[in-house]
């Protein structure tokens, strides 16, 4: 029994230092859900991003916000029938490197997170808020041509008011 | 059995492994902590990805329908502009004309033509004997025959052969001195006298050969000085002309072949959309790889009708009303009206605005044009009148009673003969002054019009062409070509819906009000104008003769009498018509009100079938059929969340997720308080604008809505219920709350 005693007093404590070496372990852990949840609302984040950043650019960008992508082409059936209609779809595949770490100083590179949103440009309105000079311009633009090709052999001749888009 | 107890029973004693296996438990709990942490994000993320998927696809498709009635409302902005150049060049034709102008000068001609021939080549007018009423208007050349063959016509038997050639003689004198005043040529066939003849000739046939040849002089110099001014008028017409030379080309109808494009491109657009729709959709999927279904309205909202007008306007009837105010047994008829026709539909109230514009525009440049032809009539005027009385004050004693009487059949005045026979200066008569005389034949028609002031007939030849091609386009008539009516893009919400009963007892005192004041203005002019002229008259007559018989001067009376009358009656002429005009259109009214608010209007906003709160903008159920689009989205294989320890957490490795989006094209002029997107039925009257159409705003836009459809799809579409399902609802059927909280 003594021997026992004696054997169970020379292991005492070993479960203390395994604990203490675990301790990293689970810290480690830890950090790695700190990590993930970093990732993880950047992600959720950048998908409310990109989606909000080509609302905006579609109702009240400017240039150059206004240069069409090639992520998805625009569907032309309708401005075919009469071109040079500000006819784009603002698309985005929108990546942001986030930094993870595990601490400070163990830094263990970034994460690229990829996001993507399309909305389809203006509405073809020529007077509608949000829509900004540009599009406004496009449009009347657009119109007045379409007029003057009515009856511009009319318009200076016999007197007739500008053209004036709705 | 004792083994086994034995070894229970060493699990208290011996301690050893206890924290590696409590060790391992918290490991797996917080790798499982981690793997947690990813999967709820990574669904979120998913789960954000399909909204925004969702999202777009609606917004997309409320773009489109937005574009689609934009490209349509921007087209019909086309169809009014160029039917309004079509007014604008159709009337300029017409008052640029230089056949108009010519027209009335030859007209004219033919007129001093006329007067040189029934006032001296035809003497028998002025003769007195009856029996030479029916000499024939070639009289001269048988006067050349008599002097010849001493054949002479049976009518002039009872000169002598020395009177017959005497008189001829007198007459060629005549006609020389009229020829050569007007500077045409010296007849040189048959005889001819230079010298005034002066015998064998009776004073009374001298006489009025004379008056005749004085008539004709006077005339004369009139016509001449008319066919000048229109030479000078001709001149602006043509410098007018060739400012608008351009124009001359055009071809009539040029609107309405316009408008056949026009028609065709909104044609193609209306159709285009549901494809649009639908290609659109495909490239959203293929961006997003996730599948998209897009349900709702497929077309812009607009519909053709072939009538934008009200079809059943209401006559309001005429009242007859007892003379109460003099008391006299007679009844005073006061006119109804036309009530019902509302001045804005769509294609009318934007043709009108149009039209408008490039009148203003138009005037700028012909204008100035017009005044040069006023000035250029002014000057004829002062001529005229000046010409007149010059022509009074130095009249020989023999030709005075002859002037006078031309002058007074020339701008004697339809007022009352008693109170003015005098000339009054130029400066004060109207243009009907001396048209009286130029036009008393159906002939003179357009001569008349000649007379009026440029501007004025500018306008008079504008408004009808302006209402006639308004009818042309289709709004209301039929096209005169075919006799059909053409159809026109409106909101499609656009019908004729009748006032709700709930709502008739509010606006029928505003309607009987609106038609009082109406009748009330239409009546009270005419009225005070009949009761004027009746007192005038009666109360100058016997206030002349009381006067008169008071031993005041004639003229002197005659002033006074006019001056009592015409204060005395413009009294009595007010009371009259402000009494007998409002007591009648408040009958009008009575009985009016009911037939107007009894009629369908063209809303385009339907009425509530029962009262509510105050609104603004469409009903929901208009806004559910024709604007709204709901978009639902779901993952794929690639695009699913991407979870761990799935066996373990108990997740769903391959579970979609999905989302839905409803979006509306919408106006804001919908909800503009301004243009009465926020009236209701029952409070305002007659409708403003935006209640009854919207057809002048291209402003139409997308936007996220509030999902208030998302259940009647899901319950009667396969499509967005095949979405929801594979996104994890059960059984979307009639189960708004668990799409909502999905």
């Amino acid at each position: 029994m003594k021997r026992y005693k004696l054997q169970a007093a020379t292991r005492r404590g070993t479960a203390d230092i395994e604990l203490i070496l675990l301790a990293g372990l689970f810290i480690f852990l830890i950090l790695m859900s700190a990590a993930m949840r970093q990732v993880i609302s950047n992600r959720i984040t950048l998908t409310r991003t990109t989606l909000f950043e080509v609302l905006g650019n579609a109702n009240r960008g400017t240039v150059p916000e206004y240069e069409n992508t090639t992520n998805i082409q625009p569907v032309i059936q309708m401005e075919a029938l009469r071109p040079t209609l500000p006819n784009r779809v603002h698309a985005q595949i929108k990546s942001r490197e986030v930094p993870v770490n595990l601490g400070q100083g163990i830094d263990i590179g970034p994460v690229t997170i990829v996001n993507r949103a399309a909305v389809v440009g203006s509405s073809w309105s020529g007077s509608g808020y949000p829509f900004r000079e540009p599009d406004r311009t496009m449009m009347i633009d657009w119109f007045n041509q379409y007029a003057l090709e009515s009856h511009a052999f009319l318009a200076p001749s016999i007197g007739l008011a500008d053209s004036y888009p709705p | 059995m004792r083994w086994l107890t034995r070894r229970i029973k060493m699990w208290h004693r011996n301690d050893r492994g206890s924290i590696a296996v409590l060790t391992l438990f918290v490991v797996w709990s917080f790798v499982a902590m981690v793997a947690v942490v990813w999967n709820t994000g990574e669904y979120a993320v998913r789960r954000n990805a399909v909204q925004t998927a969702a999202d777009t696809s609606a917004h997309a498709a409320a773009s489109w329908l937005a574009r689609g009635t934009n490209l349509i409302t921007a087209t019909n902005m086309q169809i009014v502009e160029v039917a309004s150049a079509e007014a604008i060049w159709q009337a300029e034709k017409q008052i640029l004309s230089p056949t108009y102008y010519g027209g009335i000068k030859g007209w004219l001609a033919i007129k001093r033509t006329h007067v040189y021939r029934d006032h001296l080549v035809t003497p028998a007018k002025a003769l007195p004997s009856n029996e030479v009423r029916e000499v024939p208007v070639d009289a001269l050349r048988s006067f050349e025959q008599m002097t010849r063959s001493d054949n002479r016509p049976s009518t002039f038997r009872y000169l002598s052969r020395d009177g017959y050639r005497v008189f001829t003689d007198n007459l060629y004198y005549a006609r020389d001195q009229i020829n050569g005043a007007l500077g045409l040529p010296i007849i040189t066939t048959g005889q001819r006298s230079l010298t005034p003849p002066v015998l064998g000739i009776t004073d009374t046939e001298r006489t009025e050969l004379e008056q005749m040849l004085f008539t004709a002089t006077v005339l004369i110099d009139l016509y001449e000085e008319v066919l000048r001014g229109l030479d000078e008028q001709l001149d602006i017409t043509a410098q007018l002309e060739a400012r608008v030379a351009n124009s001359v080309s055009t071809q009539d109808y040029f609107a309405l072949q316009r408008r056949n494009i026009f028609e065709n491109f909104q044609r193609q657009v209306f159709q285009t959309t549901p494809g649009v729709l639908n290609e659109q959709r495909q490239r959203l999927v293929d961006f997003y790889n996730m599948d998209v279904a897009t349900v709702g309205a497929e077309v812009p909202p607009v519909r053709e009708v072939m009538q934008t007008n009200v079809p059943n306007r209401v006559f309001a009837r005429s009242a007859q009303v007892q003379d109460f105010v003099t008391g006299k047994d007679r009844s005073i008829r006061v006119v109804g009206g036309t009530y019902g026709a509302i001045v804005c539909p769509p294609l009318r109230r934007n043709y009108y605005y149009r039209a408008a514009l490039d009148k203003a525009a138009a005037d700028a440049i012909v204008m100035p044009y017009l005044n040069q032809i006023d000035a250029s009539r002014a000057r004829f005027r002062a001529f005229y009148y000046n010409y007149l009385d010059y022509r009074l004050r130095t009249a020989e004693p023999q030709y005075l009673d002859t002037m006078t009487q031309i002058a007074d059949r020339l701008i004697r005045r339809n007022e009352p003969r008693t109170v003015n026979t005098t000339i009054k200066p130029y400066t004060q008569l109207n243009y009907k002054d001396y048209t009286q005389f130029f036009m008393p034949s159906s002939e003179g028609a357009a001569y008349t019009d000649a007379f009026l002031t440029a501007p004025e007939r500018w306008n008079r030849t504008y408004n009808p062409i302006r209402e006639t091609i308004l009818s042309r386009l289709g709004d209301g008539d039929p096209v005169p070509s075919t006799g059909q009516r053409r159809a026109m893009y409106v909101l499609a919400t656009y019908k004729m819906y009748p006032i709700p009963d709930w709502a008739k007892p509010s606006v029928w005192p505003q309607a009987r009000d609106y038609m009082r004041s109406s009748v009330y203005d239409r009546n009270y002019q005419r009225l005070w104008n009949f009761r004027y002229n009746e007192v005038l008259t009666e109360t100058y007559n016997s206030e002349y003769l009381r006067l008169v018989n008071a031993g005041v001067s004639d003229g002197e009376a005659k002033r006074q009498a006019r001056d009592t009358a015409e204060t005395f009656a413009r009294s009595e002429a007010d009371i009259f018509a402000r009494q007998i005009a409002d007591y009648g259109a408040r009958m009008v009214a009575e009985q009016g009100a009911d037939m107007w608010i009894d009629i369908t209007w063209p809303y385009e906003i339907t009425p509530p079938p029962i009262q509510v709160p105050p609104t603004r903008g469409l009903q929901d159920s208009d806004r559910h059929q024709y604007m709204t689009v709901l978009s639902a989205a779901v993952t794929r294989d690639t695009t699913n969340p991407k979870l761990t320890m799935t066996n373990i957490l108990n997740e769903y490795t391959v579970s979609p997720v999905a989302g839905y989006a409803q979006a509306e094209a919408f106006n804001w002029m919908e909800f503009n308080g301004s243009y009465g997107g926020g009236d209701r039925f029952d409070q305002l009257w007659p409708p403003r604008p935006w209640r009854v159409s919207t057809f002048g705003g291209w402003s139409w836009q997308p936007k996220i809505t509030y999902a208030d459809r998302v259940g009647h799809y899901a319950e009667n579409d396969g499509r967005i219920r095949g979405i929801l399902q594979r996104g994890g609802v059960p059984n979307p059927n009639g189960s708004l709350d668990v799409l909502n909280k999905h």
